[in-house]
């Protein structure tokens, strides 16, 4: 036992006595794993947001749907809705696209009742707009930045309806828990939003909540009624989606997003095994020799393994673990710059809101083990290579 | 004791094989102070590579100290190497590593601890008379000083048979002096010492002298035996 640690002591040894290498070895790593540990962190971070969302947000999601395509709901259901059993509230939303200035920056208008205003939604500046003050809105930090907008500022006629072109004022800047609400969110009354998209008396959906245990059968209650198009008098079919369901569909899209992420991840990986066994070839003959004189001296082949794999090992832990540290100093003081882009649509490159991330203990493994396949691949080879041919061959 | 019979070791050239030992059969008994001479090319390293277990032979064999060294696996190689000590002509040092480590990195697959290590290379090396370089690294040393460094290597196992490839040919008369007095004394220890070289001090101190020419054995001699002409 006391050899083998001897061995593996000069493992250590092995990591100094080739500066040159050891250090590229250990950027290159970094250079590969740093970024994917970020992506995978701001991923999880996003995923978090969400579920928070979800959890802030209602039991029961209403939306409405003809020849198979979203269409928006009469707010006429709002009340007939409130009348079944274990409904405790119903709260109707526009939630539109929009585009504004002349960057055509895109953004999401949502229009809820002024009293609905999610509780995680609070204003760093001016207030939060108010019953009956049309064409009020409140942004968030990172779309202002974008827009240019404080409190008080006016946003040129970006709509028209019958009733004319409108001007907006921004109320308020707001920061908001979920803080990717703050990249491209504006929160407006009901009336604003039916108002912008010329909608009066409609909403886009309707956030259900249900007492306890009354979910199911309040499901079911709405998927049977019958809803007219007032305009067209065509029937809208009602959808009806749970938060467990939107858990599910949230998880697939997460999946999805890393999976794409995941995919471009190994097409780097692929090249950056190819650049660690370019850079293993610096210094090679001065490794090839050094290994001829350890097997003139009396050293078995394993044991020039066992010396490498340790060099390997200790090349990939401290890969990994700086990795993993520039990962978290990236998220945390450098909030995502660049990355957080690939990420959070219509994000600059220097988010102005802290962007979300969590660096989870699955990730930081695999990185670990990504990091010893990548130097395994370079050294343990090349090692193998000059311990199996003779002493003084390896050594010429 | 070492022997060898009918020893040939060929190289694949370019465009021909190049036969760097060719049927070299010869005999050293423990404690000898043998020669390799002649001119260079004539296959003297090729030969004490063969000897000291670096390298296999094309064909013919070698026995090491009753040990039939053809028949031996990798493994058994390696252990056959632990008991020689090979002092090489570039010294062959590890040279990012201070010196007492140069000289005791083949004994820490034997599980030495470091400390051990140390005292035994300051041992090894005062009786070399480097003890005070024992913290330097060997870029910081001499040629000789160097060349001392690889002899305690080549010690610090405490090996039956000491092989030294021309490990006069890199240093000025002085220090080649002075190695050769160390030669001298780590000779009358009883360890057998097969060296090559064209030095003439050192064949002076020869017991046995095997001489070489184009890989082939032109004239072995046994100091104050007859030479045999069907030798030569």
């Amino acid at each position: 036992m006391r050899r083998l640690v001897e061995i593996a002591k000069t493992g250590l040894t092995a990591i100094l006595l080739h500066p040159l290498r050891s250090s590229v070895t250990f950027l290159a790593l970094m250079a590969i794993l740093t970024p994917y540990l970020t992506g995978i962190g701001l991923a999880k971070g996003i995923e978090q947001d969400a579920k928070s969302s979800l959890r802030a947000g209602g039991d029961l999601y209403v939306s409405g749907s003809q020849f198979g395509r979203n269409s928006s709901l009469p707010t006429t259901l709002v009340s007939r809705i409130r009348e079944l059993d274990g409904v405790a509230e119903v709260v109707p939303r526009i939630v539109g696209r929009l585009v504004l200035g002349r960057e055509h920056v895109e953004a999401v208008l949502v229009g809820i009742p002024d009293s609905r205003f999610p509780a995680s939604v609070s204003c760093i500046a001016g207030r939060l707009p108010r019953a009956g003050g049309t064409n009020e809105f409140v942004v968030g930090t990172e779309l202002a930045r974008r827009l240019k907008l404080k409190v008080g500022a006016l946003l040129p006629p970006f709509y028209r309806n019958p009733r004319g072109e409108h001007v907006s004022k921004t109320v308020g800047i707001f920061e908001s828990d979920v803080s990717l609400w703050q990249s491209n969110l504006m929160f407006s009354t009901f009336e604003t939003a039916e108002e912008i998209f010329d909608q009066e008396g409609m909403a886009t959906d309707l956030v259900v909540h249900c007492q306890s245990g009354y979910v199911n059968n309040v499901s079911s209650a709405i998927r049977r009624m019958s809803v007219t198009s007032p305009k067209s008098g065509k029937v809208i079919r009602l959808m009806v989606t749970s938060r467990e369901e939107l858990n599910v569909l949230l998880a697939e899209g997460q999946f999805h997003r890393e999976g794409i992420f995941n995919l471009h991840f190994l097409l780097v990986f692929v090249i950056g095994i190819l650049v660690i066994l370019i850079t293993s070839g610096l210094g090679l003959p001065e490794r090839r020799r050094e290994i001829g004189i350890l097997k003139a001296t009396g050293w078995q082949t394993d044991e020039i393994l066992l010396r490498s794999l340790v060099e390997s090992f200790l090349l990939s832990v401290g890969g990994a673990s700086a990795s993993i540290l520039t990962a978290f100093v990236w998220l945390k003081v450098f909030n995502g710059y660049w990355i957080a882009g690939v990420f959070i649509p219509g994000v600059a490159r220097a988010p102005s809101f802290p962007v979300p991330f969590r660096l989870t203990p699955v990730p930081a493994m695999l990185a670990f083990v990504i990091a010893l396949a990548i130097t395994m691949s370079g050294s343990i080879w090349s090692s193998w290579r000059a311990a199996i041919v003779p002493p003084d061959e390896a050594m010429r | 004791m070492i022997q060898t019979k009918h020893l040939c070791k060929f190289y694949r050239g370019s465009d021909n094989e190049v036969r760097a030992v060719d049927d070299v059969s010869l005999t050293i008994s423990a404690g000898r102070f043998a020669v390799l001479t002649g001119p260079s090319g004539s296959g003297k390293t090729t030969l004490l590579s063969l000897l000291g277990a670096l390298s296999r032979p094309s064909s013919g064999s070698i026995v090491l100290e009753g040990r039939e060294l053809n028949s031996c696996s990798d493994v058994q190689m390696a252990r056959v190497r632990q008991n020689i000590g090979f002092v090489f002509q570039n010294f062959s040092l590890l040279p990012r590593l201070p010196v007492w480590e140069n000289v005791t990195y083949p004994l820490i697959p034997r599980g030495i601890l470091p400390v051990a290590r140390f005292e035994i290379a300051h041992q090894v090396l005062r009786r070399l008379g480097i003890a005070s370089k024992v913290e330097n690294r060997p870029d910081q040393l001499s040629g000789g000083e160097q060349q001392r460094v690889a002899v305690a290597r080549a010690l610090a196992s405490e090996p039956r048979i000491l092989l030294a490839d021309e490990p006069t040919s890199n240093l000025d008369r002085r220090a080649a002096a002075e190695l050769i007095e160390i030669f001298q004394e780590i000779h009358a220890t009883g360890v057998t010492l097969i060296l090559s070289t064209h030095n003439s001090q050192l064949l002076d101190l020869a017991t046995d002298i095997f001489e070489l020419k184009q890989g082939k054995m032109i004239c072995p001699r046994e100091i104050g035996a007859p030479v045999r002409p069907k030798d030569c």
